[in-house]
């Protein structure tokens, strides 16, 4: 993978470092959230370590290799340790035993990034879907409608729900498309 | 193994239904390799789950989180102080060895390599140590001692129908079969403080023995049990046999296997001994109860034995050449380093209350290790006279 990040010698390296440091951000945050909180299961706490996470990352940033595989791993690593952490730290504080959970084991932990990552990359997907795609794909899956009534519904021609509906299909495969729109639809009632 | 990373992109293709021929090979060797990644694979399909996931992530405010980021980010001087304090302070410092991150998930040989080339060059500390090799000496069934370092590769030795040969750091002992001996001798491999050795017993077992460890075992089995004694630690790789099991005494831990591969850690001055499965099953005991081991369980023996699931590569890193910390304390690490690089830590009894997280080669000298281990920014590690002396920042 390419380098995001080079050694700045300039003022302008240095905004562009600032970008790709937002990019890396927006593409990792939550997913980082959502393996933390599977571990300490408190959204708060799951929050600032993924936030601490990013700045240590800012400020160790030339010593972790430039890839972007190289830099998710020290992430997803750092929060690991700083959420195994806090939930020994509160175990001591609670006077529970010092066992943890089996999450310490290496495999649970692959698992759970595995999920991190496609649940974020599902999220994504859905966040990516253009608005008139993602009402009409709704109405068609969701609520099963045919093409002749979202048109009247909607005040569009026929030849245009088609459209739009091949472009929810190009970027959303049917395989998981029904099941997905109900899902946001839910998100988006409550 | 596949990055997780990897992994993730391909399930997503999967249920976006968007997989190549070649991406859809990988990810079903992906699921062959391991039962639990078909569950991972049908549970992230679960209606319930992604709804309950994806409302998480809808319920993240993201703007917010940026905020706070830059605003720590632009003003390193307090918020960087804060940021340490806070972490290794709250967190009980759980560092990164930096270079070594890829590691925690990549976690097989070929990526180790890079890892380790990947290393900051720390400056040597005075006074540095070398790390320990293949030392070991043999007590023969006569009395004799050989010290196997001085000891040309090839047959050395032949009693009672057995031929004891060596090769690179590996002593392997062979039935001749023209001799028919009922004499039963018994040998007893020592490693010193700093030495490491491998043994192919007669059987086809294979042993590795740590340091500060030893193995007494006779050179040829026979009647109903093959039985040897193990101080210290043990890597076993016993061959099946279900007429002959094969019992392993060390101290009051008794391992009793058919065919199988574990690792033993039974110390003095550790508090409890460890036993690891790897593959087939085990019997442990301590003399009073026993427990039966699955793969993949560790069975942590003192007066009563507790059963857990194990970190594999933790347990037998030392023998693939490395010593591994998964957030272990540094107590438990300098009594590693001790037996490793022969020193001694002054003031034994107040190391700080650290852990730490990290992967590193054992062939590096004891200074790499501890600049490393320095690399934490807590503390600082002194040798002078094969001592160490930890010094908080």
């Amino acid at each position: 993978m390419e380098s995001l990040y080079t050694q700045p010698d300039s003022a302008q390296d240095k905004s562009e470092e600032r970008i790709a440091f937002e990019m890396l951000f927006n593409r990792n945050y939550s997913n980082l959230v959502y393996f933390s909180f599977n571990i300490v299961k408190d959204k708060r706490e799951a929050e600032d370590i993924a936030q601490d996470a990013f700045i240590t990352f800012w400020n160790r940033k030339e010593e972790v290799a430039a890839n972007v595989d190289a830099i998710k791993s020290f992430l997803y690593t750092t929060v690991k340790n700083a959420s195994l952490n806090l939930l020994r730290h509160k175990k001591v504080v609670e006077k529970f035993s010092l066992h943890l959970p089996e999450l310490v084991e290496d495999k649970t932990i692959i698992n759970s990034i595995i999920e991190s990552e496609v649940y974020s990359k599902i999220h994504q997907a859905l966040k990516d879907l253009p608005p008139a795609c993602q009402q009409i794909a709704r109405m068609s899956y969701l609520d099963d409608k045919k093409n002749h009534e979202i048109a009247e519904e909607l005040g569009i021609s026929v030849n245009t729900v088609k459209t739009q509906k091949q472009r929810a299909m190009q970027l959303l495969r049917p395989k998981f498309i029904a099941e997905i729109f109900s899902i946001l639809l839910l998100i988006f009632l409550n | 193994m596949k990055a997780p990373f990897e992994i993730a992109d391909l399930i997503f293709k999967y249920l976006n239904a968007s997989l190549s021929e070649e991406e859809n090979r990988v990810l079903q060797d992906w699921l062959n390799e391991d039962i639990a990644n078909q569950i991972l694979l049908n549970e992230l399909q679960s209606k319930d789950k992604m709804e309950e996931s994806l409302q998480f992530f809808e319920s993240i405010d993201q703007n917010a989180a940026w905020e706070n980021i830059n605003q720590q980010i632009d003003n390193p001087v307090v918020h960087h102080s804060f940021w340490l304090f806070k972490n290794f302070f709250k967190y009980a410092a759980a560092i990164l060895i930096t270079g070594f991150v890829g590691y925690a998930f990549l976690h097989k040989k070929d990526s180790t390599a890079t890892m380790i080339a990947k290393n900051p060059k720390p400056e040597i500390l005075k006074n540095d140590v070398l790390p320990g090799g293949n030392n070991a000496t043999l007590t023969l069934g006569d009395g004799s001692v050989i010290t196997l370092e001085d000891v040309e590769n090839g047959t050395f030795k032949k009693e009672n129908g057995v031929k004891i040969s060596k090769k690179e750091g590996q002593l392997v002992y062979e039935i001749l079969p023209s001799e028919n001996s009922t004499i039963i001798t018994y040998n007893t491999i020592n490693t010193p403080t700093g030495g490491q050795y491998e043994i192919l017993l007669p059987d086809g077992s294979k042993v590795w023995l740590n340091s500060k460890s030893s193995l007494h075992f006779p050179t040829s089995f026979s009647g109903k049990v093959r039985q040897v004694e193990l101080t210290g630690e043990g890597y076993f790789e016993i061959s099946k046999n279900k007429e002959m099991p094969f019992i392993v005494e060390a101290g009051k831990t008794h391992i009793e296997v058919l065919g199988t591969h574990f690792n033993i850690m039974a110390y003095d001055n550790e508090s409890v001994s460890k036993t690891t499965l790897l593959e087939g099953s085990v019997k442990v005991g301590n003399g009073e109860t026993k427990k039966i081991l699955n793969p993949g369980q560790q069975a942590l023996i003192g007066s009563q034995i507790r059963v857990r699931t194990a970190d594999l590569d933790e347990a037998i890193a030392w023998k693939e050449g490395y010593f591994q910390f998964d957030n272990e304390d540094l107590t438990t690490i300098m009594r590693q380093l001790q037996r490793w690089y022969d020193v001694e830590v002054v003031n034994e009894k107040q190391i700080p209350d650290k852990h730490f997280t990290a992967m590193i080669s054992r062939n590096n000298t004891l200074s790499k290790v501890l600049k490393m281990l320095e690399m934490s920014g807590e503390l600082k590690f002194e040798i002078e006279d094969k001592r160490i002396t930890i010094r908080e920042k």
